[in-house]
């Protein structure tokens, strides 16, 4: 149980990543405990096309399964009727591998508006105060992005160049500012240029299989190879943690992990634990630490923790601009996913019956690897095989991102759920849209179709109203929530629990809100300034 | 890295071409369909994308892919079941051609299991088709997953009331 680490961190990904990279610079000696196993580059299937892929299969080759081992590992649950949909990766870097890349400031608005309209709770820190983190994150990772700034997407100086835009996009800004909509570039943790003694981008557009070259943010290349390299790690793989244990005065003692390979539970003890397994795993970690000081799950005499789960609702409109109908193919990869974007916009004050808003991401696909629409157009036969490819360079897609709003039952809970194979109980997911998004979703459909109206695009068809399986963002927040009351709060401004002080959370699960906006730049942000108190405060030597 | 790419789809897509006939001629054993519904399915997937100036749906492998594809995807493969053998029961093989369009059309336009069948067919031959390097590259010219250094992007003056 003995150990010479200062600080304990559960999870690799962009937080745990984060924390570890900092406390380590700081001089901290640090253990990482990783549930999965390394991605090893070599074996991505980054440029593997779809008919060597098939090959490679029928020769019983698989690309890295960056998402099965939590579903095998520790399966989750939800009432009838509802759907979670709940994607993880557990391995080193997590999620990073495979991320979609946005990276957007939160705004001004963002931090003050739950204050004003109340939901649920203020959020404890200002743009003011984390904005010099957005800078030096920025900086660290590189973010390619635009010039642009206002009070919705706050700007920055540090952005690396945009990536041109695709022909669907020109048309598609060009229709979205007819209908009376700010397009701006959008900004994503892609090197446009070599950075940092890194390779730029080479436009490939495989990152969803990992990029093999690490050209976008990812934590095991950009922070767990620095922080190694102090010598101040040490990261242990396949360790699957079920608890944070507490001492007879309620502190953090240690923590308790499976090795996923032999099966045997293990205990390392701990003077400070920084938690980051992401906001659902790291909930059920918290929740599952009972104990006599901690009945509810340790720091959770609130009981908020598990509460309040939130984040955005979307859809996704396919059409085509017929203005790119018969052209030549062209190679229209990019930077893969959107180059343009539409952030969330004041619209006219007497259609806003609904709190906060949305932002929509653009994406003029074009010449992808495949025709997934094809089968949505009618007839067949040679006539049809001519639509497909008349229709090949046009094609684009209109993603609209919704926030919501954090309520009380929409919930992470563990009680009386089946156990996993180490006998700890598995995570159960209640979580339902509300009022105030049900007002919110016609406007944003309005939006869509205002801009392809302007633009004159044909959409594939769609149902009004209908919205992507719930969870599909992959933005969970808000169940560890952070605030000034510890009443209505899990953790003070600086991640720290209010009722355990050698625990901090670092995690999107401290977002007492989710914006509009995706989040990782956020989370790196916040998890570099709560590590910054965190070492400052081992120095004076208080926690 | 760029030429042996190249070369080893040059290997392969010779291999997808030659994977539809071969499978009925060399006795390549087929995982899920009969010989006669494998056959059938050839015909049928080869209306939906005729040979044109590019390759058809069974010179690019397709049915040969759903022969391996479909041995884990139980609905479908009882949906395209059901309705090959209601074909295979009307002699559909032996018809003339115009009969058989004829057919595919009003199942196209119909509703019930007749529909079902047409649409399960026509989503797997297209999503098939155009995963392979005879439909993706041949036919729609699609040139990416490369190395490209630069991203030049749009090089036109797009309007949208027609291009400037």
């Amino acid at each position: 149980m003995a150990t010479s680490d200062d600080v304990v961190v559960i999870g690799s990904g962009a937080a745990g990543g984060m924390a570890a990279w900092n406390l380590t610079k700081n001089g901290a000696k640090v253990l990482i405990l990783e549930a999965g196993d390394r991605f090893d580059p070599a074996t991505f299937w980054s440029h593997v096309k779809p008919w060597e892929a098939r090959q490679r299969r029928r020769r019983g080759e698989r690309p890295p399964g960056f998402e099965s081992l939590p579903l095998r590992e520790s399966p989750y649950s939800t009432p009838e009727g509802q759907s979670f949909l709940l994607r993880r990766v557990w391995g080193v870097g997590g999620k990073t591998n495979i991320w979609g890349r946005v990276s957007l400031r939160y705004g001004d608005l963002n931090f003050t508006e739950p204050a004003l309209d109340g939901w649920e709770i203020p959020w404890p820190v200002s743009y003011g105060e984390i904005a010099p983190y957005y800078d030096r994150v920025e900086r660290l990772i590189g973010v390619c992005g635009g010039e642009d700034d206002s009070r919705f997407l706050p700007g920055s100086r540090h952005h690396l160049p945009p990536p041109n835009l695709r022909c669907g996009e020109v048309l598609l800004r060009k229709g979205a500012e007819r209908a009376g909509y700010a397009v701006v570039r959008g900004r994503r943790a892609v090197l446009t240029r070599d950075y940092n003694g890194r390779a730029k981008c080479h436009h490939c557009g495989a990152c969803g299989r990992g990029c093999d070259i690490g050209a976008f943010f990812n934590s095991g290349d950009y922070l767990l190879k620095d922080a190694l390299d102090t010598g101040n790690l040490t990261l242990r793989t396949n360790a699957i943690v079920s608890h944070i244990l507490t001492g007879d005065d309620g502190l953090a003692s240690g923590v308790r992990y499976f090795d996923r390979l032999t099966g045997q539970e293990r205990t390392v003890a701990a003077k400070r634990v920084v938690v980051a397994a992401s906001t659902v795993d790291s909930t059920r970690i918290l929740l599952n630490s009972k104990s006599s000081a901690h009945p509810n799950g340790i720091g959770n005499g609130s009981d908020v923790i598990g509460r309040y789960l939130c984040e955005q609702f979307r859809f996704h409109v396919h059409a085509f601009a017929p203005q790119l109908y018969g052209r030549a193919a062209s190679n229209d990869d990019g930077i893969s996913g959107g180059h343009i974007y539409i952030p969330r916009f004041e619209g006219p004050e007497q259609k806003r019956d609904y709190l906060r808003g949305y932002g929509i991401q653009l994406w003029g696909i074009g010449c992808g690897a495949g025709a997934p629409y094809a089968k949505q157009l009618p007839g067949f036969g040679a006539d049809f095989k001519r639509g497909v490819k008349r229709r090949y360079p046009a094609l684009i897609q209109l993603h609209p991102y919704g926030e919501v709003l954090p309520y009380r039952d929409n919930r992470i809970t563990v009680e009386g759920t089946p156990p996993d194979r180490f006998g700890v109980p598995t995570l159960r997911i209640e979580y339902q849209l509300g009022e105030n998004e049900r007002r919110m979703l016609p406007h944003m459909y309005d939006t869509v179709e205002e801009i392809l109206h302007s633009m004159r695009a044909e959409p594939l068809p769609y149902r009004r109203g209908d919205v992507d399986e719930l969870g599909a963002a992959i933005h969970e927040h808000g169940t560890c929530r952070m605030g000034e009351d510890p009443k209505r709060s899990a953790l003070n401004a600086y991640m720290q629990m209010h009722e355990v002080p050698n625990v901090f959370v670092v995690d999107g699960s401290a977002f007492p809100t989710p914006t509009e906006k995706n989040p990782t730049l956020s989370i790196l942000a916040f998890a570099w300034r709560a590590t910054d108190y965190l070492a400052e405060q081992m120095r004076a030597g208080s926690v | 890295m760029h030429r042996s790419t190249r070369r080893e789809a040059l290997v392969t897509l010779a291999a997808g071409v030659a994977a539809g006939p071969l499978a009925a001629q060399t006795g390549r054993k087929l995982l899920t369909f009969s010989e006669s519904e494998y056959e059938l399915l050839s015909v049928l997937a080869d209306m939906i994308l005729p040979p044109t100036d590019t390759p058809g749906a069974r010179e690019a492998g397709v049915p040969a892919i759903l022969d391996e594809d479909l041995a884990e995807d139980g609905e479908r493969l009882q949906t395209l079941r059901t309705g090959l053998a209601d074909l295979q029961e009307r002699g559909f093989r032996d018809w003339p051609e115009e009969g058989r369009l004829e057919l595919l059309t009003r199942f196209s336009e119909a509703s019930g299991e007749e529909r079902d069948f047409f649409e399960t067919l026509k989503e797997l031959t297209v999503d098939a088709y155009y995963s392979t390097e005879a439909g993706l590259v041949q036919e729609l010219g699609y040139r990416g997953n490369t190395y490209l250094a630069d991203f030049p992007g749009c090089t036109h003056d797009h309007q949208i009331d027609g291009d400037a």
